[in-house]
């Protein structure tokens, strides 16, 4: 049971290890060894504060926690009882004292090491050998088998009463793959840097003085230069439409990547649905300018974030002169057909460092134009782990 | 009734929390505190060592901070001065660099004799590769002095507490060597116990009338920096000291001392009445 709710967490995509566990197995030995046992109450807090270290999992770990241990209600004495099972050895009659003699005289710490070596090293069942995790074996570790100082992995469940403190969901606002705020999307941004030393060198008062005297009082000047970060961002927003429920994930997206001031550079411009030979300076689309000018005026190094739900008619992003907004009168005189997609792979094969921000979850992505987009562009929700993941694309690229 | 009293030492200390602190001690592992500014963060690092009679090393961190600070400094500009003069004794004084070797924090707590606690204050002010760098030390609980080669190790194991603000996310390996706890921000029942540990003796009607104006703050939505715990007993002691009335409706008294955002008072200005 407790092994099945570690391996719950874990694929919660929760980061647990052995380390982690290992301190729990401490802490409940211990409580084992001086306070009789911990109750379930007690071991939600305890095993909490050993193996979650984000306020983000802990709505899931809540879920876990209900999830194994909520079904089956559990008393406080049968939890003790399921506790002290996990700790000790079980001593199965059916194993000969042959066998046991061969099995592993291990110290407590070299128990716990071992464990850990073994989990790592283990990648399926066992039952019934000597080394491995598994069952009815004489390794340390494993569930009915016999070593005096093994450690039991797993058991079974019993019966109770229901748990009340995790039906609240009291973390729920902490979850960052659903939430969004100003200040969650600045720490991500935060993350956008490329620092490096460059410019002319200047003399460093400090330094010299420290590394002067640590010469005994020879003189070393010392000339560094400033780190700046050299990082240019632009960001170009799908507004209006079925754009319009998502306005504020998106204001909220822009006015974060705004108050930021360590960019070196900091565009934005705005379309409707897709781009054809324009983009507009204002969400009124009042003024714009057209792509080829865009390209001109910013530097082809600059990190390109389109934000977009990429549903619209199949027409507006494959055919020309798809939306309104692209009517252009010399293009029209010349009859060159733009369609939405020429005009995103001219500006992808142009800015390499883009990505596409959805404000939509991803499985709302199965539209033909969405997966179109998807297709040539890394796409990725727009919550907080969305932008992370986008941002640590966006350095990779 | 006096009130001058308050600034003395007072925190109440809830269930999870001391279950967490005690994790932490049986693990042999650093706690990492988290919670909203002004929660108590910082404050409970004090009680332990207030609770416990162990001296407390602190180390705050700041933007500029590098893990070497916290093990120990090297005066070489004091070794320079002093190498001036010609003297029998300062000439000996000169000559051995552990004469100007002046331990950190850890370094401290390291070379104490007995029990000792170490605060590393808002870890998530400096660089984000700074914890990374600490590593080691935490871990083996020793670290080498590189000027003379010593190394310093922990006598005594002393009780590590790091608090964070979540302004920069943790690396990983860092947090695998901690036990986390996350303050939450308390709810009424526990901050009554607060505000009496505070202030004996308050009125039952001003405490439970500035209770609900304060978590009405609380609820406003847009606020940038919601008033917390140390916001909440500031306000109390100054409503106390100058004999304030919270009539109901009326402007908030005081409300610097809640409200520490222009923008928030100037878009929030009519809301921020008593309950």
């Amino acid at each position: 049971m407790f092994q099945d709710f570690f391996y719950r967490l874990k694929s919660k995509n929760i980061p647990v290890s052995t380390t982690e566990l290992i301190d729990l197995i401490k802490m409940t030995s211990y409580f084992s060894s001086n306070n009789g046992s911990l109750s379930i109450k007690e071991f939600y807090t305890v095993a909490r504060s050993c193996l979650i270290k984000d306020i983000k999992y802990f709505d899931d770990y809540d879920l876990v926690f209900a999830n194994t241990f909520g079904n089956t209600p559990i008393s406080d004495d049968n939890f003790k009882g399921l506790l002290s099972e996990w700790l000790r050895i079980a001593k199965e009659n059916e194993i000969s004292e042959e066998r046991k003699s061969k099995a592993m005289k291990l110290s407590d710490d070299e128990v716990f090491k071992e464990f850990q070596k073994r989990l790592e090293e283990q990648k399926e069942r066992h039952d019934k050998g000597n080394y491995w995790v598994g069952t009815g074996g004489t390794s340390a570790f494993g569930s009915k088998g016999y070593n005096q100082n093994g450690i039991r992995v797993g058991g079974e469940g019993g019966e109770g009463i229901a748990l009340q403190i995790l039906g609240d969901r009291n973390y729920k606002e902490y979850r960052t793959d659903e939430s969004l705020s100003v200040r969650q999307l600045k720490v991500a941004l935060k993350k956008l840097r490329d620092l490096r030393k460059d410019g002319r060198k200047e003399f460093q008062l400090e330094p010299t003085i420290k590394k002067t005297c640590e010469n005994a009082g020879d003189l070393e000047l010392i000339f560094e230069s400033s780190r700046k970060n050299k990082l240019k961002l632009m960001l170009l927003m799908d507004v209006g439409g079925s754009m319009t429920p998502h306005s504020i994930s998106v204001s909220r997206l822009f006015s974060a990547a705004h108050q930021m001031n360590h960019f070196k550079e900091f565009h934005y411009f705005y379309f409707h649905n897709i781009i054809y030979d324009r983009v507009f300076t204002d969400s009124n689309f009042d003024e714009s300018i057209t792509v080829e000018r865009l390209k001109k005026k910013i530097s082809p190094d600059t990190k390109v974030i389109f934000v977009g739900d990429g549903a619209m008619n199949p027409y507006e992003l494959f055919g020309s002169y798809g939306s309104n907004y692209s009517y252009s009168e010399m293009d029209n005189a010349r009859k060159i057909k733009i369609t939405g997609m020429n005009t995103l792979n001219n500006i992808i094969k142009y800015y390499t460092s883009s990505i596409w921000l959805n404000p939509d979850p991803q499985r709302y992505w199965n539209s033909t134009t969405c997966e179109a987009i998807w297709d040539i562009l890394p796409m990725y929700y727009l919550s907080v782990d969305g932008l992370h993941k986008a941002i640590s694309r966006l350095k990779e690229i | 009734m006096t009130f001058h009293n308050t600034k003395s030492f007072q925190y109440v200390i809830s269930s999870a929390l001391s279950e967490a602190l005690l994790t932490s001690e049986i693990t042999e592992r650093p706690l990492l505190v988290r919670g909203e500014p002004g929660t108590g963060k910082t404050l409970l690092a004090e009680y332990i060592a207030k609770t416990k009679h162990i001296p407390i090393f602190k180390w705050h961190i700041k933007s500029t901070s590098s893990a070497k600070e916290g093990l120990y400094f090297y005066d070489a500009v004091s070794r320079l001065n002093d190498s001036r003069f010609v003297d029998s004794k300062m000439n000996e004084k000169v000559h051995n660099i552990e004469n100007y070797i002046k331990l950190g924090a850890l370094g401290l707590a390291f070379n104490h004799d007995g029990d000792s606690i170490v605060l590393i204050d808002e870890i998530d002010k400096a660089d984000i590769e700074f914890p990374n760098d600490l590593l080691l030390e935490l871990d083996q609980m020793e670290f080498v002095i590189q000027e003379t080669s010593r190394v310093v190790k922990a006598k005594k194991r002393p009780i590590v507490i790091i608090t964070s603000n979540n302004e920069k996310e943790l690396p990983d390996a860092f947090l695998r060597r901690c036990i986390f706890h996350y303050i939450e921000f308390p709810g009424p029942e526990h901050l009554r116990e607060i505000i009496n540990v505070h202030f004996p003796g308050i009125e039952d009607s001003i405490l439970e009338t500035s209770l609900k104006t304060f978590y009405k703050i609380r609820k406003i939505d847009d606020l940038r920096k919601k008033p917390s715990t140390s916001e909440l007993i500031d306000w109390l002691s100054v409503l106390l000291s100058q004999g304030a009335v919270l009539k109901s409706l009326e402007k908030i008294p005081y409300l610097g001392t809640l409200i520490k955002n222009e923008e928030d008072l100037k878009n929030n200005f009519g809301r921020f009445t008593v309950n």
